[in-house]
């Protein structure tokens, strides 16, 4: 199909990747703002504390120093996870705090000439803490809260469901449930956290963030700060990755704050460990999941009882956990179905947004159960899923959008033929029986965007053709380094025909650029990139129907030049006669709103060798089958499903936050928190299945949160039928492995 | 911060170090070490100019290894290679590529971390240190100089080099685990040095790391080795070995596993470098 475009689904060099390798890309942390205090904060090193009394006088003394403590802050509790007014997820946290709940707690914040000086009068800093217990377990922690937080929620709770639950399972010819536990992850962007404020005239504050969210800063700020939200400018600066750790706000109002207080420009950074620690995470779930059977192996009903670990702070947490819930519905055809959730708090660092927002969590809960219960059951697993898959065009049972053209079953039955499942799927051994290979896979879902849920969805952006024909679309959009801005400029550029390298997009900026709700829920290439192609073409309609009155005949838009009547006239040529003539400026606007919200599905396979004397998972081969409507920029995609891959193996055997039993983090580094790196990286072959999706920017959806989705159950998946064993408790690390293998014989 | 010192002789480093210097060679250890803390530290001698700890040399009945090559110089070097193979195999696995090419054999020994690489082979392969100082040479195993998490040396003694046996009749090998196939610390690792004979091995050397320390000699296992079909008996005294460095500790299962693996594998490769040698 990409076959007929210019640009469309091509392998587009990003406009920025000669600069970025070269060095020539400056982030915040290159370029903090000039004269600006190096803002450092004090980190709680414990889990849970008091702070009874607080001595900043000897620190002070140092020349340039200020100290700001939570004496000095606002005490307003606001919600890090909430990006627009009236969201009422529960605040309960505070820019600084005499409470810290978490290590990496904010204290106070420690202000300098330089980034040295004010580290190094932090140690000066007297504080004396009276500790608390901690609260790591999330089982426990229900019980434990008031020693956490005074607030009386022992934990948010959510309910979802429809159907005829009971009588599914009064009526099942099976029943079979598991106990899954999927880990608390960092997000390991390649910059670590940092913000920078500048108080401007006419009572402006000027935040400078490497944001995914630019009008949920503005309103976070706004929380702490007594401002109109017009007098708080967000500017979207580049980034160094996200991953959702940079989607809710954490530092941003403190920097503000300290700005706005000193009448100073504030830069706060942090390193590895303080990133690790002091932001966000993915979070920790332990999810039953019970589903009924007819004897033939039709789902009747599922049932779940959740519990996701929010970290200290509620955080966007709760959001997560009933994201997780409303997936449950979009992959299978489930007649009755009924979920019970709840978020619980624990002394450790906030959990929140997470490259695919719960997705990872529920897929992997219940791809990990579907291959144990076929097992037990003696099922097919791949029959079983083709039997029970969402057909295109289903309804969501739950009431949420329409799945649209669903393609999930061609990933799964192309993919598996493409993989050679039917040869791989037996586990074979080696080396004596010591190595025991097979392979796993898994089907996952996940959304495009906000329409039909209880958040709006809508964006807006403008295009001006230029008097030199070139073009500018002015947009929102906060480029994660994912290709957003090059992907709008195909877009751009496919729609009008004008040259991509005379294109530039915008990112956000709250004084100048239009209204966005921010780049989350996998809605930008959907939502963002059809309002670039709508708009786009709003503006060929103008300049046609402006050049037809000027010329007298009908006009037609060729990118450089245009088709008017017999003639050939250049496009900027005629851009500058509309200008003088029609005294009006080439530019349209559009607000697009969408009606739709798609799922993208995948299935993955994986195929891993284990040794069963070291542990040591090898993911050997590995397959992406992704139904994703139309590739806009195939490098891109490729990209974003090889990351993906990377994270959920991550997930799947070794990444994990995990704390003492004080509370304290056991990793504040890479040297003990691992990652797959390229040596253990598998080949990963790639099939898109692209069938145009109905309301995106040429058929396209979703693709950068849902490469991440359904990795994790495919390997544990794989595992598990190398070994027989049912691990359930991710990461596999050698350790369980091992363990897990000595328990069976 | 006191001062950066930078000796370009031992004499002149002997005359400017003082109580609380601290030495730095390759810095893969000691600036991750000290990042947070250098400022309140003593001084800081770099090592890095003293052409006398540097080169591999044949000297007749040993190799003279210097203590500040670096990993990369090791593996890559035909009479490592040739007489140390166990040492080129932990130089060729240890962290990453710019790891290698900065970390050197004398600061991975005395840095003394029970997860290091070149600990056992070296005493595997029966190398004695030089160490100097103003007072003069000593000799020493490698067994002498590592402590847990610290060394033996005395204040202002540095290792200059690494003696190794020229031994053409053993062969050796080293092989560890970790968290991933590359760019990973020593979760278990073992060291074997031996000499072929028939099947078997005798004079063994067998050296396990990260058993609180970074090379602790397992005499029961180099026994083993010389007994018929020692296979299943090496490892398992290996294992037996473990229990003993490490009783109860949470991460003994898992080691005791690993060691299994180990010890399979380097059957395997002393095998092969043995008839590697007859041809």
């Amino acid at each position: 199909m990409s076959a007929e475009y210019k640009y469309i689904g091509k392998r587009i060099t990003r406009e920025d990747s000669a600069d970025k390798v070269r060095g020539f890309i400056k982030y915040l942390a290159d370029e903090p703002p000039r004269d600006c205090l190096f803002g450092v904060p004090l980190f709680s090193p414990h889990a849970n504390a008091r702070v009874r009394s607080i001595d900043t006088s000897e620190a002070e003394k140092i020349d340039g120093v200020v100290v700001l403590t939570f004496m000095d802050a606002p005490q307003v509790k606001y919600n890090s996870g909430e990006w627009f007014p009236g969201q009422n997820d529960f605040p309960d946290e505070q820019i600084l705090t005499s409470h810290p709940r978490h290590v990496g707690d904010r204290v106070a914040l420690v202000l300098a000439r330089d980034e040295r000086t004010a580290r190094d009068a932090i140690k000066f800093v007297r504080v004396e803490y009276e500790l608390l217990p901690p609260v790591v377990d999330l089982t426990e922690a229900e019980e434990k809260s008031a020693f956490l937080h005074e607030d009386g929620q022992a934990s948010f709770t959510g309910e979802l469901g429809y159907g005829d639950i009971d009588g599914a399972f009064a009526s099942a010819a099976h029943i079979e449930s598991d106990v899954i536990y999927t880990p608390k992850i960092h997000h390991a962007a390649m910059e670590t956290h940092c913000v920078a404020a500048v108080p401007r005239p006419g009572g402006v504050v000027e935040v400078l963030s490497p944001c995914q969210i630019l009008f949920g800063v503005q309103h976070a700020v706004a929380q702490v700060l007594p401002l109109p939200l017009s007098k708080i400018r967000v500017i979207k600066v580049n980034m160094g990755g996200t991953f959702g750790g940079k989607q809710e706000v954490v530092f941003e109002p403190l920097c503000a704050w300290a700005a706005w207080k000193l009448k100073r420009p504030v830069f706060i950074n942090t390193n590895r460990g303080e990133t690790m620690n002091g932001t966000r995470t993915r979070a920790a779930v332990l999810g039953r999941v019970s589903t009924a059977l007819d004897a033939e192996g039709k789902i009747l009903g599922r049932k779940f009882d959740v519990i996701a670990d929010a970290g200290a702070y509620l955080s966007g947490t709760k959001k997560v956990m009933m994201a997780m819930g409303k997936k449950a519905s979009r992959l299978y055809r489930i007649p009755a179905l009924s979920y019970s959730g709840k978020t619980v708090r624990t002394s450790t660092t906030p959990a929140g947004a997470c490259r695919g927002y719960g997705s990872p969590q529920i897929h992997t809960i219940t791809e990990i159960h579907t291959d144990l219960l076929c097992r037990r059951l003696n099922f097919d697993p791949l029959e079983f899923r083709v039997k029970n898959l969402m057909h295109e065009f289903d309804d969501d049972p739950a009431g949420a959008s329409n799945i649209g053209k669903a393609r999930v079953v061609e990933c799964l039955v192309r993919g598996a033929e493409r993989f050679g499942w039917a040869e791989l799927a037996q586990p074979r051994e080696s080396g004596g029986g010591r190595f025991a290979a097979a392979a796993g896979f898994a089907c996952c879902t996940h959304g495009n965007g906000y329409y039909k849920t209880i958040y709006h969805d809508v964006t807006q952006m403008s295009l001006r053709i230029l008097e030199d024909g070139s073009a500018i679309l002015r947009a929102s959009v906060n480029e994660l380094g994912n290709g957003t801005v090059t992907a709008l400029a195909q877009i751009v550029a496919e729609t009008t025909g004008i040259d991509i390298s005379k294109i530039t997009v915008t990112e956000g900026d709250s004084h100048y650029s239009p209204y966005d709700i921010g780049c989350q829920a996998s809605r930008v290439i959907y939502v963002c990139g059809e309002c670039a192609r709508l708009v786009a073409e709003a503006a060929v309609k103008l300049i046609c129907a402006k050049a037809a009155e000027i010329y007298d005949a009908p006009a037609v838009m060729r990118g450089a030049y245009m088709e008017i009547g017999e003639n050939r006239v250049p496009t900027g040529e005629v851009v500058r006669r509309i200008m003088r003539e029609k005294r009006c400026s080439v530019e349209a606007r559009y607000e697009h709103a969408p009606e739709s919200n798609p799922a993208s599905f995948a299935a993955h396979f994986a195929q891993v060798t284990v040794d069963k004397l070291t542990g040591l998972v090898r993911v050997d081969k590995y397959l992406a089958a992704h139904d994703l409507g139309q590739a806009i920029n195939r490098n891109s995609v490729d990209g974003q499903i090889y990351g993906g891959v990377q994270m959920g193996i991550g997930m799947a055997l070794c990444e994990e936050l995990a704390y003492s039993g004080d509370g304290s983090p056991k990793a504040v580094n890479f040297d003990k928190y691992h990652m797959i790196n390229a040596p253990d990286m598998p080949e990963v072959d790639i099939m898109l299945i692209e069938d145009f999706e109905p309301g995106g920017p040429y058929g396209a959806k979703s693709i950068g949160e849902i490469a991440t989705v359904p990795v994790a159950a495919a390997v544990v998946n794989a595992v598990n039928r190398a070994l027989g064993t049912s691990m359930t408790e991710l990461p596999l690390t050698p350790a369980k492995i091992i363990k897990a293998l000595s328990s069976k014989y | 911060m006191g001062a950066l010192i930078r000796p370009m002789s031992l004499g002149e480093l002997f005359r400017v170090w003082r109580p609380g210097a601290e030495f730095v060679a390759g810095g893969t250890d000691w600036v991750i070490k000290r990042r947070q803390s250098v400022a309140c530290g003593g001084d800081v001698i770099d090592l890095s100019l003293l052409q006398e700890l540097k080169g591999i040399s044949d000297v007749g009945e040993y190799v003279r290894v210097g203590a500040l090559e670096s990993m990369t110089a090791l593996h890559s070097n035909a009479l490592v290679r040739k007489y140390a193979s166990a040492l080129a195999d932990a130089a060729y696995v240890m962290g990453s590529e710019q790891i290698r090419n900065r970390a050197t054999v004398g600061g991975n020994v005395a840095n003394s971390s029970p997860a290091a690489d070149t600990p056992a082979p070296l005493a595997a392969l029966g190398a004695e240190a030089i160490v100097v100082s103003a007072r003069g040479e000593r000799r020493l195993r490698i067994e002498e100089i590592i402590r847990r998490n610290a060394n033996s040396l005395d204040g202002g003694e540095v290792i200059k080099e690494f003696r190794i046996p020229k031994d053409g009749m053993r062969v050796s090998a080293f092989l560890k685990i970790g968290s991933r196939a590359q760019v990973s610390i020593s979760r278990i690792n073992l060291a074997v040095s031996a000499r072929p004979d028939g099947g078997v091995y005798r004079d063994a050397r067998v050296y396990v790391g990260t058993l609180g320390s970074a090379a602790r000699k397992c005499a029961e296992a180099e026994k083993a080795l010389a007994s018929e079909n020692f296979e299943s008996l090496f490892s398992e005294t290996l294992v037996s070995f473990a229990a003993e460095c490490i009783p109860g500790r949470s991460t003994l299962p898992y080691k005791q596993s690993a060691l299994r693996a180990l010890a399979c594998d380097i059957c395997g490769a002393l095998k092969k470098r043995a008839e590697g040698a007859g041809k």
